[in-house]
């Protein structure tokens, strides 16, 4: 009865927008923080995007099932976890993948990208400021070059799918650049409770082990035994999420809670299992967030360059060994031939006799004159003139611009490196910098090498080129007058080149892949005398390095720079520390996923405290068949204590029932402090949909023990209750009876989107009412 | 052929100065020295002009950081002999003796002249109009007016190298100015130490990260020096703030023999460790303070070196 009241009353409160059939039932969905787009993932494992009017922007399928998604904090960018633990990042625009990261070993439950508040004028963290000089020196790096033969020149449809690929990927890196104004960090956590943070999504600068935590009781509890250090095993991370100023990683994870020194009879030492909620201390990641966002800056881009090196490596891999097999196989035809005529001395004896004395024997006269023929030299002479054109434009345009850009890069973290005071304490060391730092000026005079390497072995192919043709025409005794314009011949360099270059691939070995160790370029002895002369001068210290391939000179710079950049994560690693702990309730089955939703509202009315407290609501379980769902709200609180000045954080908590004859089937915590419920009637099978206002609720201060009570029924105990009906917020009756999770809400965007009987979405709109009569008849 | 065979010698004997003045300034002396000598047993027709003017430049820096003025004045005398005397001719060189002469008479501790000598030293570089060396007279007008202790006067120099120098996009320049408005707001007084601290902090990467010895080492020192002048700081809570720059500071100056700079970081070090009531440290500092200010005060009365002839 009191129901269908409501029915009348609530029926107008917020707009329905669409009411749109689905394709697939839907699994999860976010909202867009920026703009009016839904990121959903449907049961069927596709990833599609939906503007406000339900448009599809795309739809993408990815080859692994999706776990979680979430959005960056300016919307440009989607993070997508998969089961076999690694996150994607799509492009708004096109859903194409920019970047992929694979930091977790299992499934990544869950994620959350969180920017860093703009910090207070004024304060101290405003001092150190880092600026990012690259763009005023360089221009921006060029792109990775196009493999040949990756878009055939003649098929449209591959050429302008080529261009558009050209395009996104600009667009991507557009992208990534934007989003780097105020530093971001993704956390995300997954199954075998490890948590990750990336800053920029790319960046990992920490990792936490759910299990290897000491969970030190001690604090939350004064009537256990001082010192007692618990282990968490089996953790699952539901929700993960660090506060705005990055001082404090909240994390829900499920688990079971034992004694550590017992562990090898962790049955029977068990003193708790289910959810809980755990707090980690990230101050280091807050108060160096300055300095994390330059390392961050720099290390991204060196990454992206270091890319474009290798593929660039390959592609002119690929262009000469193209180049070199034409070569080679129209010169075993030689070889073939002087076998057939009987001769005993090689191709290359007879070039060099049809050099010195101007008489081709009957192989080379046969070779030349029937099998190649002036034609056939000529094409040679192109497709091999071409190729070093080719890599010439992709050393001068790609490889050696991005190593300059790349040495600047090194060098401006090795000036950052060298700051121990700030910079030390996560983890950039000076030593790995400067190795780094070393391997990126060797890349630079390596690839200086190959420039002047490759236009030396053109010149001496062309002259070759020029030399077979000559002589051709003197053999067929043609005396045309374009036999005068071909350029003079200097035989001493001809000969030269029958020596060396004809007989062994002299370019090949430098841009041999890495795989190929036996790889190792003689150099004279003169050079290497200068090289050790230079390393007294403060050349390099490793003065062989010009035995190495390019190739393996990369390779050395990408290990030196991992090297170098993974050290902040196992610094920063270590410094995060649990803080403190709550048991919220006991799980049915383990590893279920259950409604939660996790917030940090800030604190209007109270400037003393910048920090936002974190609100934590979840659904408890209703294994009681007579209570339908009780919701639990915990909130932090900080007290200023007499005796100290220090802040003690400490817990709140009340319990939501839910009136008689409803069920709570979803929630999220929407913006000022509001929670949006989404529910079904038992007896009359309609949904509904409430907004609660959840400041006012008699909240009471939790001060149970790890093993204690669960939540609700502490709250139950405490008479931290509230029951709740559809009168005590703002609710609406729903169209459709049989709504299923997810529910999505965006409290930027101060929109709704229920999912319907398996196939309809609703799209609600909380901020406005379906239209003003109500109030005009009240 | 030949002459083409000369150009090259003649650029490379260049790029081997360069390099033993990047050694000079990032590592040490000696190696510089040694850099040196490779080059004139591989450039035997330089090592007469280009490779004597370089190691005279040398053998200048050393001496003014040592306190040994006479030899830095002998040098100096040298160096503005090798050049032509026509005017406009080796400008650039000639504006290098003009400002080495202008930093002798400082280390001398005569600053009118020496005010008077940059001062002209600033007007030839804006006849012709070569910006990075007018900026760089600013600065050490300023420091002529710090090392005078009169700081408010210096800071109109040190502001408009300043500018200048963001201007024109000379970072390292830039840095050097900073660290010298920081040295000129320390000198006022401690009530301006958070700012001179700021200012610093501001260029402290591209210090470190580009700047040779003597910039990381007096930078080093007046971060020390903010941290010691301001009357909110207390060595007691936070020790390490003013232990490592110090410490940093010492060996950037024992590198480069600088004795009055590093007698005064081991001044302040053994008073840090006397607060601090490391008893064992303050003896060590103490023994290192009292051998370089007897080192610079042997330099000062030091006889004229050999100089290369």
């Amino acid at each position: 009865m009191e129901l269908d009241d409501e029915v009348e009353v609530a029926s107008r409160l917020f707009t329905l927008h669409l009411d749109k059939a689905l394709s697939s039932p839907i699994d999860k969905a976010v909202w867009n923080p920026e703009k009016d787009l839904l990121a959903m993932v449907t049961k069927d494992q596709q990833l599609i995007m939906h503007r406000f009017n339900w448009q599809r922007l795309w739809a993408v399928s990815p080859e692994k099932r999706v776990t979680s998604l979430c959005w960056r904090p300016d919307g440009k960018a989607l993070a997508v976890g998969h089961e076999d633990g690694m996150i994607a990042l799509h492009d708004v625009e096109n859903g194409n993948v920019f970047r992929q990261t694979v930091t977790h070993q299992c499934s990544v439950e869950c994620l959350t990208w969180v920017e860093e508040r703009q910090p207070m004028l004024g304060t101290a963290a405003d001092v150190f400021f880092y600026e990012d000089r690259t763009p005023r020196f360089f221009p921006p790096p060029a792109k990775s070059p196009a493999m040949p033969g990756a878009a055939p020149a003649f098929d449209v449809s591959g050429a302008v799918g080529f261009l558009e690929d050209q395009n996104s990927s600009a667009d991507a890196k557009a992208a990534l650049k934007s989003s780097h104004q105020r530093i971001n960090i993704l956390c995300s956590g997954d199954r075998n409770g490890t948590i990750c943070l990336n800053v920029f999504g790319v960046f990992l600068i920490g990792r936490v082990e759910v299990r290897d935590l000491d969970i030190k009781t001690s604090a939350m509890d004064n009537s256990n035994i001082q010192g007692d250090i618990y282990r968490l095993l089996d953790a699952f991370i539901l929700k993960v999420s660090l506060s705005e100023n990055l001082q404090q990683l909240s994390v829900l994870c499920s688990g079971q809670l034992v004694l550590s020194c017992s562990q090898k009879r962790r049955a029977s030492n068990e003193v708790a299992s289910g959810l809980f909620c755990m707090q980690i201390n990230s101050a280091i990641v807050g108060c160096r967030s300055k300095e994390l966002h330059q390392v961050a800056l720099q290390v991204s881009s060196i990454e992206e360059l270091l890319e474009v090196l290798q593929v660039s490596l390959n592609v002119m891999q690929k262009l000469w060994s193209d180049a070199m097999g034409a070569f080679q196989e129209k010169f075993q035809g030689l070889a073939q031939l002087l076998r057939e005529h009987g001769s005993h001395a090689n191709a290359q004896e007879e070039l060099l006799s049809l050099l010195s004395c101007g008489l081709a024997s009957t192989g080379v006269h046969q070779f030349l004159a029937v099998s190649l023929g002036e034609g056939g030299l000529k094409r040679l002479s192109k497709t091999m003139d071409t190729a070093f054109r080719e890599l010439h434009v992709i050393i001068s345009e790609h490889l050696q611009p991005v190593a300059e850009i790349l040495a600047f890069r090194v060098g401006e973290l090795r000036g950052i490196s060298r700051w121990r005071a700030r910079l030390q304490s996560i983890g950039l060391e000076e030593k790995l910098v400067d190795r780094a730092m070393e391997d990126a000026g060797m890349l630079l005079v390596q690839v200086e090498r190959l420039l002047r390497m490759i236009s030396d072995t053109a010149a001496q192919f062309r002259m070759f080129f020029a030399w077979l043709t000559k002589s051709l025409r003197q053999l067929n005794n043609e005396n045309s007058p374009s036999t005068d314009q071909l350029p003079s011949i200097n035989s001493e360099a001809v000969a030269l080149f029958l020596k060396t270059q004809f007989e062994e691939d002299l370019l090949g070995p430098h841009l041999a892949p890495v795989s190929e160790d036996a790889v190792r370029i003689e150099i004279g002895i003169e050079e290497s005398e200068r090289l050790e002369e230079l390393a007294l001068m403060g050349g390099f210290l490793d003065s062989t390095f010009l035995h190495k391939s390019l190739n393996q000179q990369i390779s050395q710079l990408f290990v030196s720079c991992q090297k170098a950049f993974s050290m902040p994560s196992k610094i920063v690693s270590q410094q995060l520390n649990f803080e403190n702990m709550l048991f919220l309730g006991q799980l049915h089955q383990p590893n279920t996923l259950i409604p939660i939703s996790l917030t940090y509202y800030e604190e209007k009315g109270n400037p003393v405290s910048p920090e936002a407290p974190c609100y934590i609501c979840f659904l408890t379980p209703n294994k009681l068949s007579e209570v339908h769902g009780i919701v639990g709200i915990i909130r932090e609180c900080t007290e200023n204590t007499s005796v100290s000045a220090e802040k003690t954080r400490s817990w709140e908590g009340v319990a939501l029932q839910i009136g008689a004859g409803l069920s709570c089937i979803d929630l999220s915590l929407y913006k000022e402090k509001q929670l949006v419920l989404l529910g079904r009637t038992i007896s009359s099978a309609k949904a509904w949909l409430m907004i609660l206002p959840i400041d006012g609720l008699p909240y009471k201060k939790i001060t149970g023990a790890v093993e204690g009570p669960d939540l609700p029924n502490l709250c139950l105990s405490n008479g931290a209750v509230s029951h709740i009906s559809l009168r005590d917020g703002r609710a609406r009756i729903l169209s459709y009876g049989d709504v299923v999770p997810p529910l999505a809400v965006s409290a930027s965007r101060g929109l709704a989107c229920v999912f319907a009987g398996q196939r309809r979405a609703l799209l609600y709109d909380l901020e406005e009412d379906e239209d003003g009569q109500d109030i005009e008849m009240d | 052929m030949r002459f083409a065979m000369e150009m090259w010698q003649d650029d490379s004997s260049l790029a081997y100065v360069k390099l033993a003045q990047h050694l000079a300034a990032h590592k040490s002396y000696k190696e510089a020295c040694a850099a040196l000598d490779i080059a004139a047993k591989k450039f035997p027709l330089a090592a007469k002009s280009r490779l004597r003017a370089a190691r005279l430049q040398i053998i200048h820096e050393r001496a003014l950081h040592r306190g040994d003025i006479n030899t830095a004045q002998a040098a100096c005398e040298i160096l503005s002999a090798l050049f032509s005397p026509v005017q406009g001719v080796d400008i650039e060189v000639k504006i290098d003796v003009t400002r080495r002469h202008a930093q002798t008479l400082l280390g001398a501790g005569q600053f009118a002249e020496a005010a008077s000598v940059a001062h002209s030293l600033f007007n030839t570089c804006y006849k012709y109009k070569m910006q990075l060396e007018g900026i760089i007279a600013l600065i050490l007008l300023a420091e002529i007016h710090k090392k005078a202790g009169s700081f408010v006067s210096g800071l109109p120099y040190a502001l408009a190298s300043l500018t200048l120098s963001k201007t024109f996009n000379l970072d390292l320049v830039h840095a050097l100015a900073m660290v010298t408005l920081a040295e000129l707001w320390l000198g006022l007084g401690p009530t301006h130490a958070q700012q001179a601290l700021s200012l610093l902090q501001q260029c402290m990467t591209l210090v470190l990260g580009h700047g040779g010895r003597e910039l990381r080492a007096r930078t080093y020192l007046a971060v020390a020096r903010c941290h010691l002048c301001n009357p909110a700081y207390s060595v007691h809570t936070n020790s390490q703030a003013v232990c490592e720059p110090l410490q940093a500071a010492a060996e950037e100056f024992e590198a480069l023999e600088d004795n009055e700079q590093a007698s005064e970081v081991y001044y302040l070090q053994a008073r840090v460790f006397h607060v601090l009531g490391a008893v064992e440290e303050r003896d060590h500092a103490a023994a290192l303070f009292q051998k370089f200010t007897l080192a610079l005060r042997e330099a000062q009365t030091m006889e004229t070196l050999n100089l290369p002839q």
